[in-house]
């Protein structure tokens, strides 16, 4: 198991589709922290909390990105353990992932 | 014949050494006003209100701002003046536009052009303008220190990338006076804004006339004024009336299926579009999430002000539509958020 803390590990301040976006987007975060950890470890802890908040750009691009990336859905909702004060978060993260999983992404 | 006055004789040797011969009698012969421009080349006079939500004081900014930055565009050096003297009132959004529309311009231009300025008479405009780097910007010694309680909260932060920690240049000083929720929401809000601007608002060209090239920039300003926090974020692009025929092709269609669609009715339809299918707001993409930063919270008011439209919400929930006559040429996004009385939070 690993865990990953957005605010400690990569940015207080995350924001930001793709990487030309800016220094800490969903690209980044994505294929610095999730791709590796989720293909390396059966369990991928990852603490939300502590950042000044997420922006529907970043989280898709980078959790909906998994499944576009060629993880399978259900391999990435097993491993990711998601945790944050804010179940809400958490789902809207788990609902990005089903849409990549049915093709339902459209960049904003 | 009535005999010509000294001065009105002046007048008329002056626009006959002017105008090429063939325009001569006429001139002699009519009571031809020079325009304001032929009467006070490169001085620009600042209008009474910095204001885009007003139709009138909106109509005054845009032309100062069409006409300095049709002299800023000439490729010869011009001797410009900005007359500031009759400027009373700032309002975050009108003051936003206009110091992005004149950095935008000043660094196109390089100091190939020598700037002058008339001071405001107003002292409140003069410590607004030295708080946010107008004077410093335009190299004028600052005529006076900002000091007034709505003044020395004013904000700027300027960008050219997605960069959400530069949240913290307008707004961190009021942690403890936002609570989290709205904090967290305007992040989300600002952040979405920035990310529009860099993936989408600068597609096509700007239709200013000037054929400068892209920069994808974004300006922001906050301001804390009684109890009430004011964010005003925008870009120079092509608005969001230019770039939904190319962004959302189908929505587009089905908006001018019965004939042209507005300006207003575009950004609604753009909001309106970027709401998730299920319909659940945190499911919400960029527009609508920006949106959703003032209906989350209570009392609070947003305006998406893009090209001749703009699009919000009232504070009573109730939702505006406007169409002017002159466009900004970009968008501006203006919220409005109460914030509670320490104790309450």
């Amino acid at each position: 198991m690993i865990t990953v803390t957005v605010a400690k590990d990569f940015s207080r301040h995350p924001a930001g589709r793709y990487l030309k976006d800016g220094p800490y987007t969903g690209e980044l975060f994505r294929k610095k922290f999730l791709e590796p950890n989720v293909r390396d470890h059966d369990r991928v802890v990852v603490v939300l909390d502590g950042t000044r908040g997420y922006g529907s750009s970043f989280l898709e691009e980078a959790f909906g990105g998994l499944v576009r990336a060629g993880f399978e859905k259900a391999t990435v909702l097993q491993k990711l353990e998601l945790q944050t004060s804010k179940p809400s978060l958490a789902q809207e993260i788990i609902e990005y992932i089903e849409d990549a999983a049915t093709g339902k992404y459209a960049a904003n | 014949m009535r005999k010509l006055s000294l001065k009105r004789k002046q007048y008329l040797d002056k626009w006959s050494r002017v105008l090429p011969g063939a325009k001569r009698k006429l001139v002699a012969s009519t009571r031809i006003r020079p325009t304001f421009e032929q009467r006070h080349p490169g001085e620009f006079f600042a209008p009474s209100q910095f204001n885009i939500g007003n139709a009138r004081s909106r109509r005054e900014l845009l032309r100062f701002i069409s006409d300095f930055r049709q002299c800023f565009a000439k490729e010869s050096p011009q001797a410009i003046i900005l007359d500031f003297s009759a400027t009373e009132k700032l309002f975050p959004d009108g003051t936003l536009l206009f110091l992005a529309e004149l950095r935008r311009m000043m660094r196109h231009t390089k100091g190939r052009h020598s700037i002058r300025c008339v001071l405001p008479s107003n002292d409140k405009v003069c410590q607004v303008f030295e708080q946010i780097g107008l004077w410093n910007l335009l190299g004028v010694k600052s005529p006076a220190v900002p000091k007034d309680d709505d003044v020395v909260h004013w904000r700027f932060a300027h960008g050219h990338q997605v960069e959400g920690q530069r949240y913290e240049d307008v707004l961190s000083d009021f942690d403890g006076e936002i609570a989290p929720d709205i904090q967290e929401s305007l992040f989300k809000g600002i952040t979405e804004a920035m990310t529009n601007v860099i993936n989408h608002a600068y597609l096509l060209e700007r239709q200013d006339g000037c054929g400068l090239e892209h920069e994808k920039e974004w300006w922001m300003f906050s301001q804390l004024k009684d109890d009430l926090l004011i964010v005003v974020f925008c870009d120079l692009g092509a608005g969001i009336p230019r770039t939904l025929p190319l962004q959302r092709k189908e929505l587009w269609a089905k908006l001018t299926r019965n004939g042209r669609a507005s300006d207003s009715s575009a950004i609604e339809n753009a909001v309106k579009d970027s709401t998730s299918r299920t319909g659940l707001h945190h499911r919400g993409k960029g527009l609508n999430q920006i949106y959703s930063t003032a209906t989350e919270n209570p009392g609070s008011e947003v305006a998406v002000f893009s090209n001749f439209g703009a699009f919000g919400r009232s504070k009573t929930g109730k939702v505006v539509r406007i169409n002017y006559d002159g466009s900004i040429m970009g968008t501006l996004i203006h919220w409005n958020i109460p914030l509670q009385p320490k104790e309450q939070q």
